[in-house]
């Protein structure tokens, strides 16, 4: 009775034992949680909608090729710190996830990161371009898109070779327009170039006129502005509509269709500066992939994204788990060739391989800029 | 859990809110829209003091309590010789003044930026960090506000305020000093408004203006109207209404592309249904109407 | 380049005058903030977009005309179905305050869902540089904005000073319960008045737009310089006139001096300013509401 009894408890036991680490070892699969902290609605849910995108293609394929299943926890900050701040400790403390993809305007980032930081989480933006977040992202920041140093310092130097030695500069009051404009002016001034008039705006503003009018100084050569897609349409538009003819600049998100929506005909002839397209066939198997299945062109930022969930994907496949193993991970990997080109970071998370293009708009199309 | 410690922590933070309009709003007939201006000021205090001067976060409370009672002083003193429509537009121009200094004295306050990382209190030795800590900080400053406020309204001084609500001008043939009255009530409300500031950024760890907006001071407004003016009680009532509402609204699968609006459509037509039908909100004592009927 | 900043001045004092005005005749009549005449602006130009922009009517000057009956209907029943109700109910003038804010909150979100909180165009016209006069470029919007807002503000001084609706429209301005003595239907009154307002605030919104584009929120600053015009300008049609091209020029002549990103304020400090040392306005008498 006794070793009957005692033999079917053992039995049991280690069937238990074994149908728990079954789904490991029988196929061998191992599957991890991350989480994603994106503006999926709100004003800028253009760019949260196109990265998640980005990221949900990659991952189709990644998961389905066997070896590891990514499962991605999306929150939405509908743009606003504060439920992105909410959203991230959700993320952390609740799925304790190890490594979070986000987030996207460099304020949100900022707002996030000593969250992260303290508590030895990964974030991973595809799209934070602010130049504070080099040092102010902390350890655990690390990001793909390059950082605006490099776009100020390729707008600055454009301009000082069209010999434009005197502009006046409009930027949106947030932590990309501040931290562009600060690098920008950094390096155009040390090049040469005098700003006459630098004047603010915020997010959403609609009326430019007082702006325009005040950026109009009498030697001014060009105008240089540091704003959305949906603050450049009505920019461009009174531009017209005031009679100016100067050439105007504009920075990387001025690539993103919102400007042509916004701006029309006014948009013709605006250049501007934007991550380097890659030209390779990877990229375009990428490109015709996505058009298949979203039925539009990829923005960069999905392809920013498409790349970090592979470098996500490799890092965890290496073996490493916790954040802090994560981290180290991507410190010190080797260059991974994705459809944008080369991706490395050096110690402070920074992207060290990408460059930024001249373009301009032509005919109601985004080109390279002669 | 850690979810509802979060809501049970924004409860708290708008019940101090609330408790210290409805002190101005609901027993002095003061109606004012600069709230959040003052719980931004507590806000600014506690972040950059804690974080560029290394206070500690009591240190910062204290200081935002005495620099909001400050411009408190200074606004309600202007005031006061307005009533009803016209005090709602002065409070509304100070709210849309104090928020500008946020948003534009860059040097200061950071404008849009906000002030990130801000540290977490450690009170005599007692680092809060969890939830669960938050919670009980959030909890305490809630339950002294409630019984202080009840407190003074129970006592003569908020028979006056009442008095003053009523019929200000027979406070004042009565001997009262309706203007000091009126002042230390707006005063009072503005120094409490300064702690729940404290307490958020502190919990919240980053903040910036968008938090201490007009909307947010018509949100505050609405929790005392809805809750009940006049009634402590019901202040509390209202905060706990208009935090878990729109959370269950998350809970119904809507997705959060409309919950946001649909979070507003529904207080605003709160609001209105309850001027209709019950003007003085949930469990008030007081409503706004003309004849000075309490009904 | 002085001129230019008048220009833009000009424009911004014009078209705060006619929302001043709207929001006045509600104010002086009906006796309360309508705080949702903000959101009757964003509603009428929304309208357009819905009638030229969706193809249900291509006729844009039709579409125009169609969204201004709209919006004045739209007053007609916000003051039948709420305002009224709310006043037999012996609301004060802080409870149609509220019940308004609610209106303001409801309609405008609603729009959000709708529409969305992108912005939107309804133009139909192509951009060409303004007409050189004067120094200053005045864009077409401006020019349409200016004339309409003066020829419709000078129409209605005509019609409340000199129509039978007018005068009566003062008489319950000036004394309800005097006024329904004299056997004016006072209850009619208050519904020409808002209708005629939210007319005014509707045609203020569609001009607007054709400037600057429509928004969910496109509403609430133009409708605070309106008011505060009215505040300032002492509560009568030409005061409040003049106090909008006061904020007007101060608002697009003061940056000159300061920072683009304080315009806002000045509105306000403005207001601040007159509320402390002269709060009956330019032409008011003393309010019992501006002093104890």
């Amino acid at each position: 009775m006794r070793v009957k009894s005692f033999s079917l408890v053992l039995g049991l036991a280690l069937a238990f034992l074994f149908s728990s680490c079954g789904k490991r070892s029988s196929i061998n699969k191992v599957e991890v949680t991350v989480g994603s902290v994106l503006p999926l609605t709100g004003p800028v849910a253009s760019y949260g909608k196109n990265a998640k995108s980005g990221v949900d293609m990659a991952l189709q394929e990644i998961n389905s090729e066997g070896k590891l299943k990514i499962h991605v926890i999306y929150e939405d900050d509908a743009g606003e710190a504060q439920t992105a701040v909410s959203a991230t400790q959700k993320l952390i403390y609740t799925d304790k996830v190890p490594l979070i993809i986000g987030e996207a305007a460099s304020g949100l980032s900022l707002a996030i990161a000593p969250v992260c930081n303290s508590n030895k989480v990964v974030l991973f933006s595809p799209i934070s371009s602010a130049a504070e977040l080099t040092e102010k992202g902390g350890d655990y920041f690390f990001r793909v898109c390059p950082s605006d140093a490099f776009q100020a310092r390729v707008l600055a130097d454009w301009l000082l070779s069209q010999k434009l030695t005197l502009v006046s500069l409009l930027f949106i009051n947030n932590s990309w327009g501040v931290s562009l404009k600060d690098e920008f002016v950094l390096y155009y001034t040390k090049g040469g170039g005098t700003v006459l008039s630098t004047e603010t705006c915020n997010e959403g503003d609609r009326d430019f006129k007082s702006h325009l009018t005040k950026m109009a100084k009498p030697k001014v050569q060009a105008f240089v502005a540091f704003t959305y897609g949906k603050e450049g349409g009505p920019f461009l538009r009174q531009a017209s509509e005031l009679g100016i003819k100067l050439p105007i600049y504009g920075g990387d998100v001025w690539g993103s269709p919102e400007l042509l929506e916004a701006a029309g005909e006014s948009a013709e002839g605006v250049y501007f500066t934007f991550p380097a397209s890659p030209k390779s066939e990877k990229y375009e198997a990428f490109a015709k992939k996505y058009r298949a299945q979203y039925g539009k062109e990829p923005d960069v930022y999905a392809a920013y994204a498409y790349d970090l969930a592979y470098v996500v994907a490799n890092a965890f496949t290496s073996g490493a788990k916790t954040g802090e193993q994560l981290r180290q991970f991507l410190v010190s990997m080797t260059p991974y060739e994705g459809v944008t080109g080369k991706t490395q970071f050096d110690r402070n998370g920074d992207v060290v391989t990408k460059t930024f293009d001249r373009k301009m708009i032509k005919n109601g199309k985004y080109v390279i800029a002669e | 859990m850690n979810y509802l410690l979060h809501i049970l922590i924004l409860i708290n933070i708008y019940i101090v809110l609330s408790v210290s309009l409805n002190l101005l709003a609901g027993y002095t007939g003061l109606l004012s829209i600069c709230q959040a201006a003052f719980y931004g000021v507590g806000a600014y205090a506690t972040a950059l003091l804690s974080l560029k001067a290394g206070w500690p976060w009591l240190g910062t409370v204290a200081f935002g309590i005495i620099i909001s009672g400050v411009i408190s002083v200074g606004i309600g003193t202007a005031s006061l010789r307005f009533r009803d429509d016209y005090f709602i537009i002065a409070t509304l121009a100070f709210q849309v003044l104090l928020y500008s200094i946020m948003q534009n004295w860059i040097d200061l306050t950071q404008g849009p930026l906000g002030v990130s990382g801000i540290p977490q209190p450690l009170i005599l030795g007692w680092q809060v960090s969890s939830n669960g800590g938050f919670f009980l900080l959030s909890l305490f400053f809630s339950a002294l506000t409630f019984l202080f406020v009840r407190r003074i309204v129970n006592a003569p001084y908020g028979r006056v305020l009442q008095a003053i609500r009523e019929d200000d001008l027979f406070a004042l043939s009565l001997g009262k000093n309706v203007a000091a009255y009126k002042v230390s009530a707006f005063v009072i409300g503005a120094m409490l408004a300064a702690i729940a500031g404290s307490v958020y950024a502190t919990y919240i760890t980053y903040i910036d203006p968008t938090s201490f907006t007009v909307n947010e001071s018509i949100f505050i407004l609405a929790i005392v109207i809805l809750g009940g003016s006049g009634s402590v009680l019901g202040s509390l009532a209202g905060a706990v209404f208009l935090v878990v509402v729109p959370e269950l609204l998350r809970f119904l699968g809507m997705p959060s592309s409309i919950s946001a609006n649909i979070r507003q459509i529904l207080y605003g037509t709160l609001l209105v249904v309850c001027m209709m039908w019950r003007p003085q909100g949930l469990i008030g004592k007081y409503s706004f109407q003309k004849d000075g009927s309490n009904r | 380049m002085l001129s230019q900043y008048i220009a833009n001045g000009l424009q911004a004092g014009s078209i705060t005058a006619l929302i001043g005005i709207g929001f006045l005749i509600i104010y002086r009549t009906s006796g309360f903030f309508h705080f949702a005449q903000g959101i009757i602006l964003t509603l009428s130009a929304y309208s357009v977009f819905f009638l030229l922009a969706t193809g249900q009517l291509n006729l844009p000057l039709i579409s125009i005309i169609f969204a201004i009956l709209f919006i004045y209907g739209f007053g007609l029943l916000m003051e039948a179905s709420i305002f009224q109700p709310l006043r037999g109910r012996g609301a004060s003038g802080t409870t149609l305050l509220i019940a308004s804010l609610g209106i303001y909150i409801v309609i405008q979100n609603s729009i959000s869902l709708l529409f969305g909180d992108d912005t939107l165009s309804f133009r139909w016209w192509s951009v060409k540089p303004g007409l050189p006069l004067l120094g200053a470029r005045f864009t077409t919007p401006q020019i349409a904005i200016i004339l309409c807002s003066w020829v419709i503000l000078v129409l209605t001084w005509v019609f409340i000073r000199y129509s039978k609706i007018g005068k009566r429209i003062k008489a319950v301005a000036n004394d309800p319960t005097l006024a329904r003595m004299v056997g004016i239907d006072v209850e009619r009154i208050y519904l020409w008045a808002m209708g005629l307002g939210s007319a005014l605030g509707g045609i203020a919104g569609i001009l607007i737009a054709c400037d600057t584009d429509i928004m969910p929120t496109m509403g609430m600053n133009p409708f605070m310089m309106g008011m505060v015009a009215a505040i300032i300008g002492g509560n009568t049609i030409w005061g409040t006139a003049a106090g909008a091209l006061l904020l007007g020029m101060a608002k697009h002549i003061g940056i000159i001096w300061i920072p683009t990103r304080w315009q806002d304020a000045i509105t306000f400090i403005i207001l601040l300013g007159f509320l402390l040392f002269r709060p009956q306005g330019f032409s008011g008498k003393r309010k019992r509401k501006a002093a104890v």
